[in-house]
């Protein structure tokens, strides 16, 4: 592979957002079921339904670029 | 073997909650990115799904990534009015996935690109879950993808 041939990856903040999600996967399928969350720092930064305006909502609270964006299945969904 | 171990999403069964039962639900999750037109759009989870023939991406996901359209369809999950129905076009795309060490890709396969932003992503069977190996064993807590070989690059067969 080239060097563009391949995604810079995530920072470390990335990891340790998606580590916590993990870590509170009960309180936020309670509260965001099925809905997306952006998430930094340890903080739900954003959430809906529709994954775009999450993001603007979170980019225009927070500069960051490595914001996680994740989709809290409450396991309803038959895809 | 690259291989990319996968998260594995364990949460309550809200549905069952409502009945005054507690069973869990899991997913496996990895973070995926698409070949854009100026390198790479950022990593974002999305749920394993070995029972999605073909990937689906939101808009937001595939809207600056770089794309080879080749039809419109319609497709739907186990409702099928016609409400319940997403229109998604049916492309190619180029897809990375990683963990926090490791990654594999690219890997080009067919994705179904949604019109709207509110369906989940889903990582599905063609040219991802099919031709990389997958293993789980959610008892012990392992899952994971991996090549089948030392090349990373898979290209789309018709």
């Amino acid at each position: 592979m080239s060097p563009t041939d391949s995604p810079p990856a995530p920072c470390q903040q990335y990891w340790l957002d998606r580590q916590w999600i993990h870590d509170n996967c009960s309180l936020l399928v309670a509260t965001y079921a099925n809905q997306w969350i952006a998430v930094h720092r340890g903080q739900v930064l954003a959430s809906g339904h529709a994954l775009g305006a999450v993001e603007d909502e979170a980019h225009a609270k927070s500069s960051a670029k490595d914001i996680v964006f994740q989709f809290i299945d409450d396991g309803s969904l038959i895809y | 073997m690259p291989r990319v171990t996968l998260e594995i999403f364990r949460g309550p069964y809200k549905p069952a909650l409502a009945s005054g039962i507690q069973i869990e639900s899991c997913r496996l999750l990895t973070d995926l990115s698409l070949r854009s037109t100026g390198g790479w759009t950022v990593f974002r989870p999305a749920i394993v799904d070995t029972g999605a023939p073909v990937s689906l991406l939101p808009r937001r996901v595939w809207q600056s990534a770089e794309v080879h359209a080749l039809s419109r369809i319609q497709v739907g999950g186990a409702v099928r009015k016609p409400e319940c129905m997403l229109n998604v076009t049916l492309a190619v795309v180029v897809f990375a996935i990683r963990d926090a060490v490791s990654q594999l890709g690219p890997i080009e396969a067919h994705a179904l690109l949604s019109d709207t932003d509110d369906c989940p992503m889903l990582l599905g069977m063609r040219g991802i879950l099919s031709d990389l190996i997958l293993h789980t064993d959610v008892s012990s807590g392992e899952a994971y993808l991996e090549t089948a070989s030392l090349l990373t690059t898979i290209p789309t067969r018709p």
